[in-house]
Formats: structure tokens, C-alpha cells, sequence
């Protein structure tokens, strides 16, 4: 239990020294991609350098993963100090929104099952051929 | 150098430059709406329509509107859990990684449904906007609309919107999307799981993927890469153009 908490005591450190530095290297080298997206990248070569993702992340990152919505209401909360904007452009925000996103939604459907069909019935073959494998070493 | 520590200092400052009690209070009054509206949601077999967010943002501003509190002082007050959303933004690099060897699998053609999600639905909000003549603010503030909102944050503020604005739109747009998602599914015929998953992780990041994980685990898991994928892919082309 003890050792469960301080694992993911230490992942959470970590990810925080990660933030910490990508904000860092984003003022610093004025480099133009969001601090945390920069974050992103040195954790992923870090894993990749790894090949594994070690315990004390995971640990930290699932309670963040899931309550990701607790860290973004501050973000939602600022509606409030636009609520003129929200009822003066409230036309062009219900098209951009819920318009685009249906359409843009239903054509990436419609478009990822034809290009997507080919993948499908290649992992079919290759299972195929792996039962027809089991069957002849059987 | 110090110019650099200075500009992340002030980020941190509003910890320790207000009343702690008031911090305290206000902390402990946005963890507790959240993890009601969050009971709320599972409750209600997780409509999207009752998203954590959207219900404790209404709690939240019906609060300060009767106890007649300041939205930016109350904002000022819960500065620690913005500040966390930078390391938690970060832990996404983790399904990444888990998702990569798919990725490796698959192949190119697992990412041609992210590339035309990820271009087709910014294109028509954008195209939208820019007809109907609305600021500058706003129509980059939409360029964002389907990556997840620490990164949408994040880019809108390079590329000259408004981050708040972006992580408005960014979740109505999950909302939307995982809303009709399985309307638009039934509506295409789309069977594949890995073509649900990219499109409602591409489309409507978080709240697609929530949305994606309760139709089976494959189609969340590729809705994690899509909304991983498209996150970067976004963040990093969009102030390469208009930064």
C-alpha cells in the first residue's frame, strides 16, 4: 500500500519536472508548440528509450487521465467573462459547432470504413494463416 | 534566463499571493461539484449530454452568480488545478506509447481517418465562421475544435485566439460529437471498430473516446490514437501556419 503511494508520489514528480522543463525549453528557445505538447514528446522518448512504461507512471497517469476534467473547469469556468461574445456571435458558433461537426463526423465515418476495409480483411487473412499454421504443427 | 524563470513563476504566483483560506474554500467547492456532476454521469449511463464538464460549469457559475462572487477572483482561487492540467496533458504521452505498436501494425492506413478527421472538421468550422464574418479571435479560436483541450489551449494561444474560447468550443464539439456519434454510425453503416474508434477519437477527442471505450475496447483504443494523434498533428501544424 506504502509502496504504491510513493511510486505514484514519484510518477506524479516526474511528470511534474517534465512540465516544469517543457515550459522551460518553451520560453527559453521560443520554440511555437503549446509547453505541454513539448512534454508530450520528452515522455514519449523517454518511454521509447525505456521500451516499457515504467510503474510509477502509470500509476500517476491514470488518476490524471481520468479526472482530466477536474484540472480543465477553470478553462470552462472563464465563459462566464464571455458571455457577450457566446450571444453575439451565438449564429456562427451553432453552425461551426454543431454543424461541422456532424458533417465532418458522418464523411470521416463514411471515408474510414472504405479505406479501412482492406485492413480489416488483411488482419483476417493473416489470422487465417496463423490457425492454418496451428493446424499443420498440430 | 531569469526573464525565463520569471515568466514561469508568475504562472505559480497566485498560490501564494492570496488568502489561503479563500484558496482553501473555493478548491474544496470546485472538487466537490465536480465529483457530484461525475456521480451524475455515471449515473445517467454516461450521456454525453450530462458531461461532468458542461453540468459543473452550470453549478459553478449558479453558485458565484447567488453568493455574488467574482468569476476572475474565484478563477484566481483554483489556480491550482490549471496548473495541473500541464503535467496531466503530459501523461497522454502514456496511451500513446501503449498504442504505438498498433500504430506500427496498421500502418499508414490507420492514419489517412486521423488526417481527414483531423483537417475535414477544423476546414468546415472554419469555413463557417470565416463566411459569416466574425473576429479574428474566433475563427482561430475554432481552427482548434477537435484536438483535446490542454492541447487546443495551448495552440489557440500561439496561433492568436483565445484559450478559453478554444476550450469552450473544443468541448461542446465532444459533446456534440458523442452525442450523434452513434446516430452518424448507424447512418454510414460503419462496422469497422477501428474506423469508429479513429474517427470519434479524431473528431471529438476525450469525450469521443469515452463515448468510443463504452461501444467495445478495441474502438477505444483506437480512438486513443486518434485523439493522440490528431492532438499532435494539430498542435504542431497550425502555429507552423499561423504563428
Amino acid at each position: 500500500m506504502i509502496k504504491t503511494w510513493v511510486r505514484c508520489i514519484a510518477g506524479f514528480a516526474a511528470l511534474c519536472c517534465i512540465y516544469l522543463i517543457s515550459l522551460f525549453c518553451f520560453y527559453y528557445f521560443e520554440i511555437p508548440l503549446p509547453p505541454a505538447l513539448i512534454g508530450i514528446f520528452m515522455l514519449l522518448i523517454f518511454l521509447l528509450s525505456q521500451r516499457k512504461v515504467p510503474t510509477a507512471i502509470t500509476q500517476s497517469a491514470r488518476p490524471l487521465l481520468a479526472h482530466m476534467a477536474l484540472f480543465l473547469l477553470p478553462a470552462l469556468i472563464s465563459v462566464l467573462l464571455y458571455r457577450d461574445f457566446f450571444v453575439q456571435h451565438y449564429i456562427a458558433l451553432i453552425i461551426a459547432v454543431l454543424l461541422s461537426t456532424i458533417v465532418s463526423l458522418g464523411i470521416t465515418l463514411w471515408l474510414s470504413q472504405r479505406i479501412l476495409l482492406g485492413v480489416k480483411t488483411a488482419d483476417q487473412v493473416t489470422n487465417s494463416i496463423t490457425n492454418e499454421s496451428k493446424d499443420i504443427d498440430q | 534566463m531569469t526573464s525565463v524563470w520569471q515568466q514561469i513563476v508568475i504562472q505559480f504566483s497566485p498560490l501564494w499571493s492570496q488568502d489561503d483560506s479563500f484558496m482553501i474554500v473555493c478548491l474544496l467547492v470546485t472538487l466537490g461539484v465536480y465529483l457530484l456532476s461525475r456521480h451524475l454521469y455515471f449515473w445517467l449511463r454516461q450521456n454525453p449530454l450530462f458531461h461532468p464538464l458542461t453540468i459543473s460549469t452550470l453549478i459553478i457559475a449558479s453558485i458565484l452568480h447567488f453568493a455574488a462572487i467574482d468569476v476572475t477572483e474565484f478563477k484566481r482561487g483554483i489556480t491550482l488545478f490549471e496548473l495541473l492540467l500541464g503535467p496531466a496533458t503530459v501523461a497522454l504521452a502514456v496511451p500513446l506509447y501503449n498504442q504505438l505498436s498498433v500504430l506500427r501494425q496498421l500502418g499508414i492506413r490507420v492514419l489517412a481517418p486521423i488526417l481527414i478527421g483531423g483537417s475535414l472538421a477544423p476546414t468546415i468550422a472554419w469555413l463557417s465562421v470565416y463566411l459569416l464574418d466574425t473576429p479574428l479571435q474566433l475563427q482561430m479560436s475554432i481552427l482548434v475544435k477537435s484536438i483535446t483541450t490542454p492541447l487546443a489551449m495551448g495552440t489557440a494561444d500561439i496561433i492568436g485566439g483565445t484559450p478559453e474560447l478554444a476550450a469552450v468550443i473544443v468541448i461542446l464539439t465532444g459533446i456534440v460529437g458523442a452525442t450523434f456519434g452513434p446516430w452518424l454510425i448507424m447512418l454510414t453503416k460503419t462496422d469497422s471498430e477501428y474506423a469508429q474508434g479513429l474517427a470519434l477519437g479524431s473528431v471529438a477527442h476525450v469525450v469521443g473516446t469515452s463515448k468510443a471505450l463504452s461501444i467495445s475496447e478495441t474502438c477505444g483504443a483506437f480512438a486513443t490514437l486518434g485523439l493522440c494523434l490528431n492532438g499532435i498533428f494539430t498542435a504542431l501544424l497550425l502555429p507552423i501556419l499561423f504563428a
